[in-house]
């Protein structure tokens, strides 16, 4: 049996060297969305719970949490994120009192979409694959647009208690009407085609 | 009944989008909590923005090649053509494409992803040299969709390959003497008997039979005696070349790079081709192998563009056997033709075979078609040993050859066979002994 052949029975030489390969043949566009989804996802779980992340005891906690939809996009990893952020994001409210401004909450779902819709993206994205850059950059329009969607939802669900001069679960009430609406125009749409 | 083809299937991302948003959208009716609603805005309106927005069809793929027939080194210009018979567009195609080894084309070696518009198409171009001679493939390419912002995927859809044609390069040759023995009076070869034609052999005394038009007239107004220009004649010749494809040995290493035996042997066949039937000779091939592949001798263009098309299909015999000796032997090969035997003489059934048609009375010039500097496979100090017996062995069968009046050249381009060309000539013009 010759040397080689040996070699390559070592699992863990083996691995390292496929690792080293992985790394080697891995793209810069793949790496930018990649590095996308990570600090979109760290901003996020920065504006979900300030005090607790920027405090330094679970900075590093964060960071890994950002960390694995970016190094595992297709696993559970950003799911588990987006439901964190906005668990962290109650509780720190309710618990801690972080005050609930206009733009935290706008910039949080900002955040946490663009993680969404950039690891959708990763996912789809072999990691040796070469990025044509009109993908990132009709990619990140559309995202633009859906955040400006949000921003403009976000006032009008801010603006109609003060009119209204009504409770704020009024407007939880309208919102979750106004999405039932959207999701069931979206599925007439489908349906018609 | 056969479940129809689903098209698009939901992605992961898909079922996360409407988990998050009816999670919170619940949470904050619920709990009354405006902000949890503005959190899943995007969700919803993302999704449902992308999916209203969600095409019908899967993509159409096409290879195309603006050249299908280049020389090694030359330039392949190709591209994947992704379509969408759709309104929508595509948010992202992520398109694979096998390419064959010797095809060093930008972007090949990996995936590619690219946006494709609505109503409009995208290529990615496949630009690159090609490295090697044969028919090598280019695809087939893989391709698949994903739309709404990655909430669905396609399946794959698959682009047929298209071959292109890669010719050996030629290397030069140009061999200066006269071929051994003519078929004809006719042809483009000086001949060593006297004739009618062209080149000049020298000024004699007219004599009976001596056509008019030949009297040199300056001559025989000088020498008050008629004199006649006697010139040689031109004849054409055959020339066979014998193609050894038993093995294949060292590691092809492209254009560029070091050759292999097939390499070094296509290549010269194809210099060797080229000389003759630019000169209008009959040129032949014929395959030493299994398969034992006949090209019928013809001159011309059309000729030259067969050899090479021939030989583009030349590949090593895997094997002990030997061709038999009813589709092999020299039955096969005029007489009168010139046998340029290209072989690495790597095995005693190569050289028995040369042997055979020296035997057989043809005139048989052998082309060592070895690399010169091949590496044998090491086998660390002891490997020294025995690649030097197999040296000594291989220079024995070379000698042995040699005693059988075949003369082995290494290849080496222009002028490789002069001089053994002229010691063909000189034997064939001399008187032979055969065997009874």
């Amino acid at each position: 049996m010759s040397r080689r052949a040996v070699r390559s029975r070592n699992p863990v030489a083996e691995w390292v060297r496929d690792l080293g390969n992985r790394t080697r043949r891995t793209s810069p566009g793949v790496v930018s969305v990649r590095l996308a989804v990570a600090v979109c996802a760290l901003v996020g779980l920065t504006l979900a719970a300030p005090d607790l992340v920027l405090s330094g005891r679970y900075t590093g906690f964060a960071v890994l949490l950002a960390l694995l939809p970016a190094l595992a996009p297709r696993g559970p990893w950003t799911t588990l994120l987006i439901v964190v952020a906005a668990l962290a994001w109650y509780v720190t409210s309710v618990a801690v009192g972080t005050p609930v401004t206009y733009w935290r909450v706008v910039a949080l779902a900002a955040a946490l979409y663009l993680t969404h819709t950039f690891a959708a993206l990763s996912a789809a994205l072999p990691y040796d694959t070469v990025v044509d850059p009109s993908v990132l950059l009709r990619w990140s329009a559309r995202a633009g647009v859906v955040v400006g969607g949000t921003a403009l939802v976000g006032a009008v669900i801010a603006v109609v208690p003060a009119v209204l001069g009504a409770h704020p679960s009024l407007s939880a009430a309208l919102g979750g009407i106004a999405v039932g609406v959207v999701v069931l125009l979206t599925l007439l749409g489908l349906a018609r085609r | 009944m056969s479940e129809p083809e689903q098209r698009w299937v939901p992605t992961r991302a898909l079922g996360r989008a409407v988990l998050v948003s009816g999670l919170l959208i619940v949470i904050a009716v619920l709990l009354g909590r405006a902000d949890l609603v503005v959190l899943a805005a995007p969700f919803v309106l993302g999704t449902a923005v992308s999916l209203l927005r969600r095409p019908a069809d899967p993509p159409r793929v096409r290879i195309g090649v603006e050249r299908s027939s280049l020389a090694e080194g030359d330039e392949v210009s190709s591209a994947v053509d992704v379509a969408s018979p759709d309104r929508a567009g595509y948010d992202l195609v992520v398109l694979r494409a096998r390419v064959a080894s010797w095809l060093a084309l930008r972007h090949a070696d990996r995936p590619y992803a690219v946006a494709v518009p609505p109503g409009s198409d995208a290529r990615v171009p496949l630009v690159g040299p090609a490295l090697r001679w044969g028919r090598h493939p280019i695809g087939p390419a893989s391709a698949t969709a994903f739309a709404s912002d990655a909430l669905l995927v396609s399946a794959p859809v698959t682009g047929s390959a298209v071959k292109i044609t890669v010719y050996p390069r030629t290397e030069p040759f140009d061999a200066d003497d006269a071929m051994p023995r003519a078929a004809g009076l006719v042809g483009a070869h000086r001949s060593r008997r006297l004739g009618e034609d062209g080149e000049l052999a020298g000024v004699r005394v007219f004599a009976p039979g001596d056509r008019l038009r030949r009297v040199d007239w300056r001559v025989s107004l000088r020498e008050r005696q008629l004199h006649v220009a006697a010139t040689f004649s031109d004849r054409d010749a055959e020339v066979v070349l014998l193609v050894d494809v038993l093995y294949e040995a060292g590691r092809s290493g492209g254009v560029h790079g070091e050759p292999s035996v097939l390499d070094t042997t296509v290549r010269a066949a194809a210099g060797i081709a080229e000389h003759y039937l630019d000169r209008g000779d009959r040129v032949a091939l014929l395959e030493y192998g299994l398969r034992a592949r006949r090209l019928r001798p013809a001159t011309g263009r059309r000729q030259y563009l067969a050899v090479l098309e021939w030989l583009l299909d030349c590949a090593p015999t895997v094997g002990a056997g030997e061709p038999s000796p009813y589709v092999f032997g020299p039955h096969l090969l005029s007489g009168n033709a010139l046998v340029v035997v290209l072989s690495p003489l790597l095995e005693p059934r190569s050289a028995a075979m040369v042997a055979n048609l020296a035997r057989a009375g043809r005139f048989v010039v052998a082309v060592d078609t070895l690399p010169p500097g091949i590496r044998l496979p090491g086998w660390g100090h002891w490997g020294a040993v025995p690649a030097r017996l197999w040296r000594l062995e291989r220079d024995n069968v070379l000698g042995q050859l040699r005693e059988h009046g075949v003369p082995v050249v290494a290849w080496a381009g222009a002028g490789s066979l002069d001089a053994v060309l002229r010691d063909v000539a000189r034997m064939a013009s001399g008187p032979k002994a055969v065997p009874r």
